[in-house]
């Protein structure tokens, strides 16, 4: 087995580092021990508008990057571990041997933490608990013959930004995504022995994993920090795919301005508002359908948004709203 | 026991093919279905988008993984199965009767295709 370091915490360099590896298609099972810095991660198919607080993400300075196994939104920080294998498929097919074993490819991380005294067990569909309590989650990805199987490890992970940061308000967002599922989380801290620090444990992780397999220790060839750049730039380090990719969905924005309460019914297919209705007590100029019609097809994010539309479309319609004022009441 | 019906062709990566004149349903095989566990989401090709033969062209999401579907005759899509979108358990309940897509194909890539009798082994094997 090749071990390899990701050599950062930028979440949408990690992510593309494991699909820079999946791409590579190497014959020999991989290894990765990695971790992000503050981020949600969310599954390939959720929507980022119904898992995720976007407002409190941002004002928190936590990153949201959608990654390419499927399942629910987690939250990374540097209190948690995360570990990534890659292994061949053997028979070649992509949908199916050797049979989704979440346990086994799970078992050597079980195995590490039942010899370190810990009570861990798998759980469920996907996680790994002890005393009932999540400290892993984990989910596949199959592509090009190869199998990805990942996981978190919540070692001291802020759990009450993690609650903060994945709660959003169930009645707002009619999604046909992948919804998360909610679990009673712990971190791994708490069951270790207060001195016990998070190098520590992964440094046992590794040490107990390179027991039963050969591990070799590998950097990255400069082809492959090539791939990297490249998938982190297009892929992973744009809105297009972190936000854009979300399913789709109808929601509805809601504020009251100084000059009246405006209401926007959304509707996005592959990240494109595909339907947009003004509603609200207030005054216009123009009729609001010219507005709504002006940003059918456009990207929902906030950059898209912000090149497309004019302050002078804007204010053709509603006078007193700043450019800055409509894409914050859209996007946020 | 699987069920593999006798008029449909099949890829080594367990979709299904039924032809239509020039035109190509595509579906993944009961046994397929019965690996992958519950399907929660199915993600479709845009109209229009043209594939090589054998090239990734959908992608399924199930309570285990996420998996790619292959479009196993080089075409371009003409018809999407929409309903899958609100209902992807479909493909777990009928998967034959549950096309994930159409392509219009001039045949490429059917040569390589496998008959039913051809395509039991495969899910006898694995």
């Amino acid at each position: 087995m090749i071990y390899f370091e990701t050599l950062s915490t930028d979440p949408a360099w990690n992510m593309a580092v494991e699909e820079a590896l999946l791409l590579e298609a190497r014959e020999e099972p991989l290894l990765l021990l990695w971790e992000n810095a503050p981020s949600v991660i969310i599954g390939r198919h959720q929507n980022v508008w119904s898992e995720v607080n976007i407002a409190y993400a941002k004002q928190k300075n936590i990153r949201i990057i959608r990654r390419l196994s499927g399942g629910g939104a987690v939250y990374h920080d540097n209190g948690n571990l995360n570990y990534t294998f890659i292994v061949p498929v053997e028979n070649g097919s992509s949908k199916c041997a050797p049979v989704f074993d979440f346990k086994s490819l799970s078992a050597p991380v079980v195995k590490v933490l039942r010899k370190m005294g810990l009570n861990a067990e798998f759980s469920g569909r996907n996680d790994i608990i002890i005393d009932n309590r999540k400290i892993s989650g984990t989910a596949q990805v199959r592509f090009h013959g190869h199998l990805l199987h990942h996981g978190t490890l919540l070692f001291s992970t802020d759990l009450e930004k993690m609650t903060h940061v994945l709660t959003v308000d169930p009645e707002k967002y009619h999604s046909k995504g992948v919804p998360s599922v909610r679990a009673r989380v712990a971190n791994l801290s708490e069951f270790l022995p207060e001195e016990f620090g998070k190098e520590q444990f992964k440094q046992i992780i590794l040490d107990e994993l390179s027991k039963d397999n050969a591990i070799s220790y590998t950097t990255f060839s400069h082809e492959l920090i090539e791939t990297i750049n490249r998938l982190k730039e297009n892929k992973y380090g744009t809105d297009t795919w972190n936000i854009g990719r979300s399913p789709r969905s109808d929601f509805y924005r809601e504020k009251r301005f100084s000059w009246g309460k405006l209401r926007a019914d959304v509707t996005l297919e592959r990240g494109k508002i595909v339907n947009l209705n003004f509603s609200g007590d207030f005054f216009f100029d123009e009729d609001p359908l010219t507005l709504a019609q002006y940003c059918l097809g456009v990207e929902y994010t906030r950059v898209t948004l912000r090149c497309h539309i004019t302050e002078e479309k804007i204010k053709s319609v509603f006078p007193k709203l700043e450019k800055e004022e409509f894409i914050s009441f859209l996007c946020d | 026991m699987m069920n593999i019906p006798q008029n449909l062709l099949y890829s080594k990566e367990h979709e299904w093919v039924r032809f239509e004149g020039n035109k190509a349903y595509i579906g993944i095989s009961d046994y397929a279905q019965h690996h992958l566990g519950d399907i929660v989401f199915v993600d479709l090709p845009e109209l229009g988008t043209e594939f090589d033969a054998m090239t990734e062209a959908a992608v399924v999401e199930s309570v285990k993984a996420v998996s790619p579907v292959f479009c196993p005759v080089a075409g371009k899509v003409v018809e999407i199965n929409a309903e899958l979108l609100d209902s992807p358990e479909k493909v777990n309940e009928d998967p034959y009767a549950s096309f994930l897509f159409a392509v219009e194909t001039d045949g490429t890539g059917k040569d390589n295709l496998l008959s039913a009798s051809d395509y039991t082994p495969l899910c006898e094997e694995e």
